[in-house]
């Protein structure tokens, strides 16, 4: 539940300051103009991946469309995900998403080849892209 | 097909209109390599086109007209020879059974054992959007010609089969065709060859009216110039 | 067509190269036919209930908590779409989207004092130079990098080296604060579920995510974007993106469900403009286009002279066929003759549509309505009249062969019946 609006900045002053004190880095993000390159995309998205799809390589998450933004406007991006998560091709990934929100499917950096067909990769979404599998020890 | 007791045995050879229009010579030549293939004395087929322009132009009651006067000829004649794989494809489709219409080159392939002894000459053997023939069939056309002719044929450098003649295209958008092909024969200089071949003469006379350097032969007449026949 | 590009190889030829070489990689290592055959039936399916399916998307989007809106022309959609953005003009950002060029629906807004932001960077590069896309997928397939170096620099106002990675950069920071900040965002379709009312989309940028998760996202669509079922997805998706650009998966696929709470007013706009008129007629395969361009990159007139050649939103051979339905005004009297009926299309064809054939159907529609180009017919009737006997046909042999004898002869006849080019 979202607290009203003189609690709420009650508790984010408190947040700073706890944050300063921990050498927790604590950055806003309001308005477009507060996401500079170097500031909130220098950092790196983390996401627990819904599903990673054998055959290409995808990250797949489920998510509301506005929430996954920070994630898209990350300049790297690492998906940390249990074997379970592990499909052999999109169709069983797209299997798995019960159709509320959006299902993003993230094959690698992003990238351009609309200048004479000549690959630029990091174009708006992350352009650096990790997926990490977590094996249970044998 | 065979020939009714009372009628001799009639041979013919048609000769399409892009073939007596940019190369009247290379009809001695075809009748030359007949004569070779077993088949001597072909008379001239007396029709002029197989109906392709009308085809193409969207006449196809107009093609349908031309290939019944071409049917009505045929009647007379045991085998018509064409050299044009398109001209052959064009009447295969109009006429109702193929009657004596027959490929020229199939009858030059399945006899001739000639062998050239000249010095191997590097050449481009252009192979027409609308061949008849399947790839199987004209990869042992290509040796065919290779060993026959002592020819090195290049394999097409770029990736467009089409020569860019079309017909009714290249008459419509000559400098587009214009363009097309010389980027073609540019492609083809660069890798080597000195001859472009082909029995197609429609794109053939696309080539040849835009060629500068390079040479552009019949097939019939570059096999002669070889001395097979 | 005017459109000639003399220099003897071109960007397009040389682009079209690049994207047949990746699309062969891909295709050889999967079971290409199969895939298409799936991708076809598919299709064949959409063309052949395309009322239905419509029908049951609408519902099911609906359902889903979208607002869908059906417009039977471009100037329907584009009203549409202004209805879900009111009338303060701001600025908002655009992905890519066919249907869009088609309904020229950025003019509309930017007359109306809307700043569009096109986020695709082939888009936004014709966007600069005030031209029509060249390629479905690839918009700038016609030009060089020094040429997109130069009308960038242009619209940018610094000079920018003809290096693909700073011209790419220079997109990036020039569309960084609208793709963030943009309230409103415009977007196409790949593909639309029918038995779900999801969306898809498929990109390589990431920009039309953000266009698609702006405040307010209006999506809009051509009617033949419907597939029945999610299980067709995938091999639909697998021959679009290796006909398209070479690639075995694009890097994002987006597949929009239920709007969540988070604030994304999305709209949907079904644009009819022609397309149940396709699917009705004869040309109805024409309707199983996934608009992967591939016909385009195969094709030896398009590779020489682009799609500008061809003076249609869709150009190329499948545009040939699709925009006497779509954009008929726009559309060349002569357009079926943009072609040497070499085949090409038909055989690279991911969904199996007989290009070549309909293209030539279309030139038999043209002489049976009399709208062939005169010089053609009048070629047509020397033939005819050259088939029979007598002295009319041995005088037009002669003419006949007296001009394939002389091409320079054919190209005098031809400047002085210049007047039946449009």
């Amino acid at each position: 539940m979202t607290p009203g609006t003189a609690a709420l900045e009650a508790m984010i002053e408190r947040l700073g300051a706890a944050a300063r004190e921990s050498a927790v880095m604590f950055r806003r993000a309001g308005s477009a103009e507060a996401w500079p390159r170097e500031g909130i995309e220098g950092l790196a998205a983390v996401v627990i991946a819904d599903a990673i799809v054998a055959e290409t390589g995808a990250i797949v998450l489920f998510g509301d469309d506005r929430r996954l933004r920070p994630i898209m406007a990350s300049r790297a991006l690492t998906a940390h995900a249990r074997p379970d998560a592990l499909v052999p091709t999109f169709a069983e990934a797209l299997e798995r998403f019960d159709g509320a929100g959006r299902m993003i499917s993230i094959c690698g950096p992003s990238r351009t080849a609309d200048i004479e067909k000549t690959l630029v990769v990091g174009v708006h979404g992350p352009s650096e892209v990790t997926i990490v599998l977590h094996l249970p020890q044998s | 097909m065979s020939a009714p007791p009372h009628r001799p045995s009639r041979t013919a050879l048609f000769v399409p209109c892009s073939t007596a229009g940019s190369f009247p010579g290379d009809v001695d030549a075809q009748r030359r390599l007949l004569s070779l293939a077993g088949h001597p004395g072909v008379e001239t087929f007396p029709v002029f086109c197989c109906g392709q322009p009308a085809a193409t132009a969207g006449d196809a009651e107009g093609a349908r007209a031309m290939g019944r006067v071409w049917a009505e000829r045929a009647k007379e004649f045991d085998a018509v020879f064409v050299a044009s794989a398109t001209c052959c494809g064009q009447l295969r489709r109009l006429l109702e059974a193929e009657g004596p219409l027959r490929y020229a080159p199939d009858a030059w392939i399945e006899t001739i054992r000639a062998r050239c002894t000249l010095p191997r000459v590097s050449i481009y053997l252009h192979r027409p959007c609308h061949d008849i023939w399947d790839d199987a069939r004209f990869e042992a056309y290509r040796r065919w010609v290779a060993d026959t002719a002592g020819a090195v044929p290049i394999d097409r450098p770029y990736n467009d089969p089409c020569c860019g003649f079309g017909g009714v295209f290249s008459t419509l958008f000559d400098e587009t065709a214009g363009a097309m092909v010389g980027h073609r024969l540019k492609a083809i200089e660069k890798a080597g060859a000195s001859v472009v071949v082909s029995a197609e003469p429609g794109c053939l006379g696309h080539f040849a009216a835009h060629a500068s350097t390079l040479r552009v032969v019949p097939l019939a007449t570059f096999l002669v110039s070889r001395g097979i026949a | 067509m005017t459109l000639v590009r003399i220099p003897l190889d071109t960007p397009t030829r040389k682009a079209a190269d690049v994207t047949l070489k990746k699309r062969g990689e891909v295709v050889a290592r999967v079971d290409w036919e199969r895939f298409r055959d799936e991708a076809t039936a598919a299709r064949r399916e959409t063309t052949e209930n395309l009322d239905a399916l419509v029908e049951e998307f609408a519902r099911n989007a609906t359902a889903s908590g979208m607002k869908v809106v059906r417009a039977a022309d471009g100037e329907a959609a584009c009203r549409a779409v202004m209805a879900e953005i009111g009338e303060s003009p701001e600025i908002v950002i655009k992905s890519k989207s066919m249907v869009t060029e088609e309904i020229g629906l950025r003019h509309h807004m930017e007359k109306l004092g809307f700043t569009v932001f096109e986020t695709d960077l082939g888009e936004w590069i014709v966007q600069v130079r005030g031209e029509l896309p060249a390629h479905v997928t690839a918009p700038a397939i016609h030009l060089s990098t020094a040429e997109i170096a130069q009308s960038l620099s242009g619209a940018l106002g610094r000079t920018l080296p003809p290096e693909p990675k700073a011209l790419a950069g220079a997109a990036i920071d020039h569309l960084a604060k609208p793709l963030r900040g943009a309230r409103v965002g415009i977007s196409g379709a790949n593909f639309l579920i029918a038995e779900t009312g999801e969306i898809v989309v498929i990109e390589n940028e990431g920009n039309a995510y953000f266009c698609t998760s702006a405040e307010t996202n209006v999506v809009v669509t051509g009617i033949d974007k419907v597939i029945r079922a999610r299980r067709q997805l995938p091999p639909l998706l697998r021959v679009l993106t290796a006909s398209a650009t070479g690639q075995p998966q694009t890097v994002y696929t987006h597949v929009l469900g239920r709007p969540g709470g988070d604030g994304v007013r999305r709209t949907i706009v079904l644009v009819d403009n022609g397309r149940r008129d396709l699917v009705a007629g004869p040309y109805a395969d024409a309707g199983r286009c996934i608009r992967c361009g591939a016909c385009m990159v195969a094709c030896p007139v398009f590779r020489q002279v682009s799609g500008h050649g061809y003076k249609t939103v869709y150009p190329g051979p499948i545009g040939i066929l699709v925009a006497p339905f779509l954009e008929p005004q726009a559309t060349p009297s002569d357009a079926p003759f943009y072609s040497t009926l070499c085949g090409a299309c038909s055989d690279i064809c991911p969904v199996r549509i007989p290009i070549s054939e309909l293209i030539a159907r279309r030139r038999e529609d043209l002489w049976k309505s009399g709208k062939t180009p005169a010089a053609v017919r009048q070629a047509v009737g020397l033939f005819r009249r050259a088939q029979g006997s007598g002295p009319s046909a041995s005088i037009a042999r002669r003419i006949l062969l007296a001009v394939l004898r002389h091409p320079a002869l054919r190209r005098g006849v031809r400047v002085l019946r210049a007047g039946m080019r449009r």
